[in-house]
């Protein structure tokens, strides 16, 4: 040290806060949890809420009343884009040879198509539309669908493609977007590397706004926050403004509270 | 696909058409560790320098960053420790894994993104070399003697890069001017890459890539050039 120390404020090296962070990670079950859960029943959530706002217990009653089950997505700020995409990819196998699934699979070659006008080097990003595209590929056992989505490789490899593919999007629908960024980012660039290119910065209403739209699949999300309302739960419903071609109307439903999303499974 | 192919993708990247400023080579064959030689670049207290470093990638790349380790353990640098455990590794928010957290006080477009390529890692690395980032440095001293003596911070360098002469590879050129650093154009004609790993496909990219550049000048030297 030289003598200079009071230029230097006491403060922990970089290393030191990363392995920080990642202890507390671990210390949370964040890094210890599945990337997509088995379907599980409500009482985790309302054990989750047992002390909670009243209001919050009556929509998980009402959630348990209408939906048959859920699946929890890993906490570490992907959840949207797991959630989105385990169901996404489950439909397309549970729906395989309908219009709706071959609908579903030429608008998400489409998307190729501007993702590689988008900027990114596309040689690397490749492999990333590989790993989802063989995700979306059916398998005669249900189960791989599950297992496929616990490999890091693939999980985070569909996680990456899709921040991708939505800023792509974004940047191609400029003048429909922007307008909604400019309170907090300057130009939607900004916004986008920000909040939509890291790994690991969660999805916000934008995000998933554009997703719908890419995907040409309506996203429907139960918003579990504390206010009241008539109809048991609100759900914020996005809807493409490019339909599939179809009649089919299949919904990807999602629960979202403060934060986090998970998988929902409504009554047919 | 697999970490592996990933790598083995960019290695071959790299291998066939080289960036002026360093060298990239496998230690034992391994895809996961790569000996990277940086050439100080022209014009700055670290021209004239070899230095050797050994980047190695975790298992779930390229969701993770590689680590970077210059060999010498005692590289004197504001973003190189100076000694514990991490002696020689640079610190860089571009070789962080991305996190929400804002205690480090990046930004997270400054820091490892799984889109990112290795080549533009490396170049930034070049640069970071004789542009440190002193507002939070690996090693204190280092940063306080580069903002409040200059002088003495170059002879540290000169020290370093006297100390690096002797890893200079035989077949090296080293460049005497900027100029020396500028993008070599690919070839026009195919070289014959057999040797590599057989990739279909990449033919195409190769092909776009040629347009983009300018016919290639003869006097527009690399610095892997071996007839100079």
């Amino acid at each position: 040290m030289t003598a200079d120390t009071t230029e230097q404020p006491e403060r922990p090296t970089d290393q030191e806060i990363l392995d920080h962070i990642k202890t507390i990670q671990q210390e949370e079950g964040i890094t210890n949890a599945a990337f997509v859960s088995e379907k599980m029943n409500f009482d985790g959530l309302r054990a989750e809420y047992a002390t909670g706002l009243q209001v919050f217990r009556d929509k998980i009653e009402h959630i348990a009343s209408t939906c048959s089950a859920m699946r929890t997505a890993r906490k570490d700020g992907n959840c949207f884009y797991r959630a989105m995409s385990f169901r996404y990819c489950e439909l397309l196998w549970e729906k395989a040879g309908t219009p709706w699934a071959e609908a579903v699979w030429k608008r998400a070659e489409a998307s190729t198509e501007f993702v590689k006008t988008g900027g990114y080097d596309w040689t690397i990003i490749e492999d990333f539309w590989d790993v989802l595209k063989e995700a979306m590929t059916k398998k005669d056992d249900p189960a791989k669908l599950l297992e496929d989505f616990q490999n890091g490789y693939t999980s985070d490899g569909i996680v990456t493609w899709l921040r991708i593919a939505v800023a792509a999007y974004l940047r191609a629908n400029r003048e429909i977007y922007e307008a909604f960024i400019l309170d907090s980012y300057p130009t939607l660039d900004e916004f986008i590397k920000d909040q939509v290119d890291p790994i690991n910065v969660e999805a916000d209403q934008i995000q998933i706004t554009a997703m719908a739209n890419l995907l040409g699949v309506r996203i429907k999300v139960a918003n579990l926050d504390p206010t009241s309302t008539p109809d048991g739960i609100n759900y914020h419903d996005m809807e493409p403004m490019d339909p599939l071609p179809v009649d089919d109307q299949t919904s990807i439903v999602l629960l979202y509270r403060p934060g986090h999303y998970d998988v929902l499974y409504p009554n047919a | 696909m697999s970490a592996a192919h990933a790598l083995q993708r960019q290695f071959k990247e790299l291998a066939k058409h080289p960036v002026p400023g360093f060298r990239v080579t496998l230690k034992d064959d391994n895809i996961f560790v790569w000996e990277v030689g940086i050439i100080g670049p022209p014009g700055t207290a670290f021209e004239g320098g070899y230095f050797l470093a050994t980047m190695k990638f975790p298992s779930d790349f390229p969701f993770n960053p590689p680590t970077f380790n210059f060999n010498n353990k005692k590289f004197f640098h504001p973003n190189v420790y100076p000694e514990g455990d991490k002696a020689g590794e640079l610190c860089v928010s571009i070789l962080h894994p991305p996190s929400s957290d804002e205690t480090l006080g990046e930004r997270p477009e400054e820091q490892w993104n799984p889109a990112r390529n290795i080549e533009s890692v490396l170049i930034s690395i070049v640069s970071l070399l004789s542009d440190p980032n002193c507002s939070s440095p690996a090693n204190v001293d280092a940063g306080v003697l580069y903002r409040k003596d200059r002088p003495a911070y170059n002879q540290r360098i000169k020290d370093l890069v006297t100390e690096s002469k002797k890893d200079i590879p035989p077949d090296l050129v080293m460049p005497t001017s900027e100029k020396d650093f500028v993008m070599k154009p690919p070839p026009t004609e195919d070289e014959d890459d057999s040797f590599l790993w057989d990739d279909a496909g990449d033919d195409d990219y190769d092909d776009d890539e040629d347009m983009d550049f300018d016919e290639g000048s003869d006097d527009d030297v690399g610095v892997e050039d071996d007839e100079h």
